[in-house]
């Protein structure tokens, strides 16, 4: 068995579990908002990038760039025609309305591409590695940018919250919409750029997703999961929470997979478990974004 | 020149009417107080004035134009502003990041960071604390100065004194004549009926959701009062 290597892989794997989860981590945190076809939205995105794919020939690298600002324009649609109505009433509308998205999303990307699996193929890139400690330790070129790329997210992202107008104005609804709306905060623009982050870093997470494994129509459900466990591991509403919680997901699942490969998905789930009777609040968990 | 006209305005949560006919005036620059026991409709006035609770019937008439039909942040960029009951601070953030989200409406004025420091000594060595770690009357003070930051030129405060030591109260009290120098017209919320009534030119009492005395405080006996707060007859 070789830990020091299932550690790193499951930090590698972290990266990606938290970009599924930031996305949850910021509608929960600015609105208080279940989102239940958090992961169908992932995996809607990796089909989109597929099709674009497949019809210009290009990267998947490429897709990116067209599939993101569609995710924003999505998140921004969603909020306006479904979530609006759902925010701030009795949350058991939020659970009804986001559930039935999710069949609709799993429906949808069923009838139009059938129940195979698919996958985003970037050629040479994806077997590419750099060999550490005497071989010992092999780290895969594409998961490591994944994961540079996944810490990149949550910078910017915190640096918005932290620091612009606008990021502000998410803390402020965060602590108490009635005043912020007081405040001349227009709540319904917050909600809106809240979603649009959120469907935008799903987005990016199962196109990564995607050029590493394969994915079919019904995977959201599993990749909902993998974010929901993330995000209560770190703590509710904490987005630097969420990465460690990632990454304690990623390496509980690594290290399982280490003593049998049969056990990856088991000891992850238990990790969580514990996480949840030890520290139900996450191990950054605090009432608040930051 | 009136700055607020109330007139005959009825409001309410849902099913639930809490004001029933309620007329008031307030001059540009002026003081007024509505006083009454807890439960009387003050803050459903001040919240329907500020746009926050429906209205039923009757009219709103700010600088001469009606406002029923604007949204709250709309209200606030003609220049009314809130402190609301139990000053709801955002308390995640840093006292300036609180006067900060006070000027999201970039309504241009005397009011910035710098006066209200100078005006609230208190908070002036507190910027960076987060706002939940205040006491209450730096809370309080929070409150006004964030709602000051809008440049407002109505501010309505809603139960300044309450939860707060009679020492505290009187300070802030005293520092709202400074704020109403910089032309800004003052409605006081109070169930604690002295500091208000000392602090404005007219007074009006409600009691289970209507206006049952008005005049100037100067004018307004204590049996008066009294009565028309409590709902009894004191004055046989």
């Amino acid at each position: 068995m070789n830990w020091l290597n299932a550690i790193i892989q499951g930090v590698l794997v972290g990266g990606l579990y938290a970009m599924y989860a930031t996305g949850l981590s910021v509608s929960f945190g600015v609105m208080r908002l279940v989102n239940l076809a958090h992961g169908d939205l992932a995996v809607g995105s990796a089909f989109i990038a597929s099709t674009f794919c497949l019809a210009t020939g290009l990267s998947p690298f490429l897709a990116i760039f067209v599939v993101l600002p569609l995710s924003a324009l999505v998140g921004i649609g969603l909020q306006v025609a479904v979530f609006n109505r759902v925010v701030g009433v009795d949350p058991s509308y939020q659970i009804v309305a986001t559930f039935g998205l999710s069949i609709a999303i799993q429906n949808v990307l069923l009838q139009q591409y059938a129940a195979n699996p698919r996958a985003l193929n970037i050629g040479d890139f994806g077997n590419r590695s750099l060999k550490l400690v005497g071989d010992d330790v092999v780290i895969g070129l594409f998961p490591l940018s994944r994961f540079v790329v996944a810490v990149l997210v949550l910078v910017l992202l915190s640096l918005f919250i932290g620091r612009t107008r606008i990021g502000r104005a998410f803390r402020a609804t965060s602590d108490d919409p009635d005043i912020a709306r007081l405040m001349g905060v227009n709540i319904r623009f917050i909600y809106a750029v809240a979603f649009a982050i959120a469907v935008t870093t799903v987005a990016l997470a199962g196109i990564f997703n995607g050029m590493q494994t394969q994915f079919s129509a019904a995977d959201g459900p599993a990749l909902l999961i993998y974010a929901f466990e993330s995000v209560i591991i770190g703590g509710l509403g904490s987005l630097w929470g969420t990465l460690c919680g990632g990454i304690i997901l990623g390496i509980a699942q690594t290290i399982g997979a280490e003593i049998d490969p049969g056990w990856k998905q088991l000891i992850g789930h238990l990790v969580f478990l514990i996480v949840l009777l030890v520290r139900p609040m996450g191990i950054f968990g605090k009432d608040e974004l930051r | 020149m009136s700055l607020l006209e109330v007139r005959n305005l009825s409001a309410g949560y849902g099913q639930f009417q809490a004001l029933f006919d309620i007329s008031l005036n307030l001059n540009e620059g002026a003081a007024i107080a509505v006083i009454g026991a807890n439960g009387a409709g003050k803050s459903t006035l001040l919240k329907s004035i500020a746009g926050v609770v429906d209205v039923i019937f009757g009219e709103i008439i700010f600088d001469g134009e009606s406002i029923v039909n604007l949204q709250p942040h709309e209200r606030l960029n003609r220049g009314i502003a809130l402190v609301p009951e139990g000053r709801r601070i955002f308390r995640s953030l840093t006292v300036d990041e609180n006067l900060s989200i006070g000027a999201y409406s970039r309504r241009q004025g005397v009011w910035n960071r710098e006066l209200v420091y100078e005006v609230f000594p208190m908070l002036a060595k507190l910027t960076d604390r987060r706002a939940d770690k205040l006491s209450g009357g730096e809370q309080q003070a929070l409150a006004i100065g964030r709602a000051l930051m809008s440049n407002p030129r109505l501010l309505l405060l809603d139960e300044v004194s309450l939860g707060l030591a009679p020492i505290i109260v009187k300070k802030l009290y005293e520092i709202l004549p400074r704020i109403r120098a910089t032309g800004c017209s003052l409605i006081y919320v109070e169930q604690d009926t002295n500091q208000a009534l000392s602090a404005s030119e007219y007074a009006y009492c409600l009691l289970e959701g209507q206006v049952s005395l008005e005049g100037k405080p100067s004018d307004l006996s204590r049996e008066q009062i009294a009565s028309a707060y409590f709902g009894i007859g004191v004055n046989k």
